[in-house]
């Protein structure tokens, strides 16, 4: 099952955050207090990624990050069960570990 | 408000310093800049010290006023400015606020950071501690996993080739062998580039500027006064300074550094000078990548066309464009608050003929463009020949 992130969104624009933030940064200050909760979908493609070789202490190393468009907004995730990713292929959110809050995983593998 | 001049420079090898403190990084430098301008007895009526994690790295705070003490100067004001990886500069920019306001006569500004002596993941750490808290750190974002999303895109979008990239690294290397103050004195060619161990796919460990420990100053003096100290002072024609969104996903098109853009235009304008009119240019290659997408958003080149100008030699000490003559932060060598400091000292050094083998033929206009975070904050400086 796929998980929905909480993002927020400016009643003044139309603009969705993630990670949620309590005020637009297109809007600006005065947007305080105008953004909602929403949620955003389980699933998107990815944009972009990178196999990063030296990640933090405590992360997998060789672990695969990824930019990835949900629900018109852009994330930064690390990709679970996956060696290689390729632009374009399609990714669901599932939920996070430790201090990380959420994962992506590939559905599309071929 | 007043014209300023660099009046004095100086700056420590960097490298790795294992048994020296910061302060003791920093009081080189400092002296050595004092000893450059002939201004040992000089009241110096403001000290700036851009430093960007003093407390992190060596648990260090209050430094700029330990710096001070242990200088013996007692100035009207003592700050350090911290501004990621454009502390440098920062401090450079408040410290010619002073100057040119006319609050104050000699600004001393001291960059500096002492990295080498922890352990490589601890200092990645600390580096890391400049992306976004939540968007990007809990996911394991280091600034190498940034570089390399911008590498793929830009290499998709504009065609940029493996080599390309690798030739700025060589370039960079080839510059900092006639520099004495560089960290990595080594010439390497393509292969060892394309060999070097990958860090963040598609970037090898040689697309990446070193850790470093490093400190470099300035004294900056009204230009009405610069002549009772140098026969060659550099004047501040402009300074730039702008913001872009903190995570690149934010952005509306990553590939265009628009904090560069924008403090780049601000310092020209400031200058009523045009990028053309500039002969030497130090910029922030924290990554292989950046010295190209900078170069473009500074407008020395059409976007797209970076990786072909440095292909083409234009970016080369003796081309149309030098780009990075002291090695850069790839060679050079990365001090993270001493950086912008190092690329002031440079252009000065470059404008007063000084800069002996790596010397750009003619250099009477330079730019420095010093980054904070992963561009999210960008400090653009011109300097021209004040005699």
């Amino acid at each position: 099952m796929g998980f929905h992130l909480k993002a927020t969104r400016c009643r003044l624009c139309g603009a969705i955050y993630h990670p949620p933030r309590s005020i637009c940064h297109r809007c600006g200050p005065r947007s305080k207090g105008h953004l909602e909760m929403v949620e955003l979908p389980d699933q998107g493609r990815i944009i972009t990624y990178t196999v990063l070789h030296y990640p933090p202490e405590g992360y997998p190393s060789p672990m695969v990050l990824a930019v990835a468009e949900i629900g018109g907004v852009r994330l930064i995730g690390r990709v679970v069960d996956a060696e290689a990713v390729e632009e374009g292929c399609r990714v669901e959110v599932v939920k996070g570990e430790g201090e990380t809050p959420f994962l992506l995983r590939r559905i599309d593998v071929k | 408000m007043r014209d300023v001049a660099v009046i004095g420079v100086g700056m420590t090898p960097f490298g790795k310093h294992l048994n020296r403190s910061l302060i003791d990084l920093m009081l080189e430098a400092s002296h050595k800049a004092l000893m450059d301008a002939d201004a040992l007895d000089a009241p110096i009526d403001a000290l700036y010290v851009g430093c960007m994690a003093s407390g992190m790295l060596c648990g260090l705070q209050n430094t700029a006023t330990l710096l001070a003490d242990e200088l013996g100067i007692k100035p009207q004001t003592v700050e350090r400015i911290e501004n990621s990886a454009a502390s440098g500069a920062s401090a450079i920019l408040n410290a010619y606020l002073a100057v040119a306001s006319g609050l104050y006569d000699i600004a001393l500004v001291v960059g500096a950071e002492k990295m080498r002596h922890l352990p490589t993941s601890e200092a990645t750490r600390a580096i890391a501690s400049m992306t976004h808290p939540e968007g990007e750190r809990p996911h394991g974002v280091t600034m190498p996993s940034l570089a390399a999303f911008l590498t793929r895109l830009y290499m998709k979008r504009y065609g940029l080739t493996r080599e390309q990239l690798a030739l700025v690294a060589v370039k960079n290397h080839r510059n900092a062998l006639l520099n004495p103050y560089a960290h990595l004195r080594k010439e390497i060619t393509v292969e060892d580039v394309l060999n070097s161990r990958v860090v963040a796919e598609p970037l090898r460990l040689f697309d990446c500027s070193p850790i470093s420990d490093g400190a470099a100053a300035l004294l900056l003096a009204p230009m009405e006064r610069a002549l009772e100290f140098t026969d060659k002072p550099a004047v501040i024609r402009g300074v730039g300074q702008a913001v872009d969104r903190v995570m690149i996903t934010e952005r509306d098109d990553p590939l265009t550094l628009k904090a560069v853009k924008e403090a780049s235009r601000r310092a020209l304008r400031r200058a009523a000078l045009s990028i053309d009119d500039i002969d030497v240019v130090e910029l922030h290659d924290a990554f292989t990548i950046l010295e190209i997408v900078e170069s473009e958003d500074l407008g020395l080149f059409e976007k797209g066309e970076g990786g072909i100008a440095v292909e083409e030699g234009l970016t080369a000490i003796e081309g149309e464009r030098p780009i990075n003559p002291s090695g850069g932060l790839k060679a050079r060598g990365h001090p993270l608050g001493a950086t912008g400091v190092a690329q002031a000292v440079e252009i000065t050094w470059q404008l007063r003929g000084e800069a002996g083998e790596r010397q750009v033929r003619d250099a009477e206009r330079g730019l420095s463009c010093n980054i904070s975070g992963f561009a999210a904050n960008a400090v653009v400086i011109v300097y021209e020949r004040g005699w």
